[in-house]
Formats: structure tokens, sequence, C-alpha cells
């Protein structure tokens, strides 16, 4: 049992080799009906696009703080 | 029966698996993906360690070659999680073909996510240098857990890596290992480069005397460039071991490293024409 409840064998479905209880497999549907969620990927993306900037900027301020020690 | 806790050599062995399985051509979409990003590093280290103390008054330049870098690290993160999810074809015994390719845009946007996270960490903090190999290894942990993000998330990616990062023995055991690796294979690197030194020498017409102030430790793009090789030819095993660490944690967890040794027990008796030999160990040795 993925969650590691016990459940009798006529209770559990086993999915992709696992054992999986009815909240089990109502979570993986819940998470597997977000995927497509484009909201979070827009989220993510613009979290990317300004770590991105973040690790550019990031990069030159500890190479010249360091070339500056040598 | 109780399962014993993980072990390094348990883990170096299966990665040893798993890479002959998808070397062809994920070692390779590995190296191409990872060379552009490496270069530019070397590059970018290399313009300080020309202007030293006047590096301040090349911010643009320097700022232009960092955004390079930047851009070069969307290719490689990419590269790695098109190799971690190829590793988790080969560990369940199926061939990994096209489909390694078909990475989940939820699943990347959240690794990449990850990956510039602890790229920011890194550079805020490259001057403690103790963290740098921390650093790495949740680097690599990031790469392996990429295939379980099921949607892009800001806290999801975190989580996970944070899950699996418990046992904390098998992972400093590992980066104590490719420590060591990097080390070898650095000296390996130079010892090939000089070895061809000598061998253009005997070339008649070939003068190997500029080469031989290049290739030397005094160049300080060469050593970078040894450097960055290391680090590309051990990264391919690197990712591997992470990928069955974080393989290892997940399947205990959930039951199916029972059902892969079934299947392997299958499959080992289904070989009857072959001469009996020892059959797989089991998981809970």
């Amino acid at each position: 049992m993925a969650c590691r409840r016990v459940v009798c064998q006529e209770c559990a479905t086993t999915w992709d080799g696992i054992h999986y209880c009815v909240d089990c497999l109502a979570q993986r549907r819940r998470a597997a009906e977000g995927r497509t969620s484009w909201a979070g990927l827009i989220v993510v993306g613009l979290a990317c696009v300004l770590l991105l900037a973040a690790t550019a900027r990031l990069m030159v301020w500890a190479g010249v703080t360091l070339a500056g020690l040598l | 029966m109780s399962r014993t806790s993980l072990s390094v050599p348990e883990v170096l062995d299966d990665a040893g698996d798993v890479i002959p399985r998808v070397a062809a051509p994920f070692v390779g979409v590995l190296w191409l993906t990872a060379l552009p990003l490496r270069l530019a590093q070397a590059q970018f280290v290399a313009h300080l360690i020309a202007l030293k103390g006047e590096a301040a008054h090349f911010g643009d330049a320097l700022w232009r070659l960092a955004l390079l870098a930047g851009l070069a690290f969307i290719l490689a993160a990419w590269g790695r999680a098109v190799f971690v999810r190829a590793c988790g074809f080969g560990l369940r015994g199926s061939v990994p073909g096209r489909a390694a390719f078909r990475l989940a845009p939820a699943a990347f946007a959240s690794y990449l996510y990850l990956a510039l996270v602890l790229e920011v960490v890194f550079y805020a903090t490259v001057w403690s240098i103790v963290l740098v190999p921390f650093l790495a290894l949740l680097g690599a942990l990031a790469a392996a857990t990429s295939p379980l993000h099921e949607r892009a998330s800001l806290l999801g990616p975190v989580r996970q890596l944070l899950r699996h990062g418990r046992h904390a023995g098998v992972l400093l055991g590992l980066l104590t290992v490719f420590a060591i690796g990097l080390l070898v294979t650095f000296v390996n690197l130079y010892f090939a480069f000089r070895f061809g030194l000598w061998l253009a020498g005997a070339v008649p017409g070939l003068d190997p005397g500029p080469w031989e102030l290049r290739l030397r430790f005094g160049n300080p793009r060469f050593v970078l460039m040894l450097i960055a090789g290391a680090i590309v030819a051990l990264e391919p095993y690197w990712l591997a071991a992470a990928t069955v660490y974080v393989h290892k944690v997940r399947s205990r967890g959930t039951g199916e490293d029972l059902r892969l040794w079934f299947e392997r027990l299958r499959q080992h008796e289904a070989a009857a024409c072959a001469p009996a030999g020892p059959g797989p160990s089991p998981p809970w040795r």
C-alpha cells in the first residue's frame, strides 16, 4: 500500500505495480487533473525568468568580488 | 524480514549497471547540452582571472557573458532532466527511446525553478567554498527528483528535494566518492593532454613548443578546461547515482523494490536454457 495503511486485497487497486487505497487513488487522480494547470506553469515560468536574471546578477557580483581578492 | 539501510556500494553498483543501458544516445545528449554551460563558465572565470581587480570596470561584458551562461544553464537543465528520465526507464528494465525526450512541461518547469534557486544560493555563497559540494549534491538530487513533479508549483519541488535528502550518510558517502572521482578524472585528463603533446612531438614538421606553454598548470585557461572536462566526464555517473538513490528511497517506501525483485526473479527463471546460476539477491538482504 502506497500510504502504508492496512487494507484488504479487495479494497486495494494495483496501478503500476503499487497497491493504492481509495484515498490515494483519488489523490493521484487530482494530481493528474492538475497536470495541465497553466496558472501554475505561468507562475513557475515567471519565477524562472526572475531567478535567471538574479543568477546572472549574482554571478557577476560574486565574480567581481572574488576577482578583487586575487 | 527486515530491510537493510541503503548503502553507497549498492547505489554505485546499480548506477554502473544503468549507465551502459542508457549510454547511447543519452550520455551524448547530456554531454552536448552540458558543454556550452561549462565552456561559458570557464570563459567567465578566465576573464575574471585576467582582469583581477579591474573586473568591476567590465561589468557590462561580464553581465552579457553571465546571461549567456544562464541561457546555457537552461539547455543543460533540459539535458539533465532527459538523462534522468532515461535512467528511470533503464532502472525499470525498459529501453529508453524517444519517450525519454518527452518531458512533462510541469516537471521540467518545476525542476528548472528548483535548479535556478540552487544556482542563486550557489553564487550568493560561493565565497564560502564549504557549501559548494553540498549544493552540487542538491543539484544532482534536484535533477533526480525531476520526474516526480506532477504539477508546477513553487514549494512542491523543494518539498520533494527535502523528502529525498534524509539518508545523509549515503549522500555524504556518494559526495566523497565523486569528489575523489573528480580529482582522479582531472589528473587523468591532464596526463592525457600531456601524452598527446608528447606523441605530437614525434610527428615530423609539427612543433609542439607553443602548446608546451599552453598545456601546463601555469596557464589558467588550461586548468579551467581540465576542471570543466572532469565535471562533464563525471556528470553521467553522478546523475545516474543520484537517480538510483532517489529510485531506491522511493521504491522502498512503496514496495516497488519487491515488485522489481520478483520481476527479475521471473526473468531469471524464464532464461531456463542458460546454466543454473545464483538468482538475483532480494532487496532485504
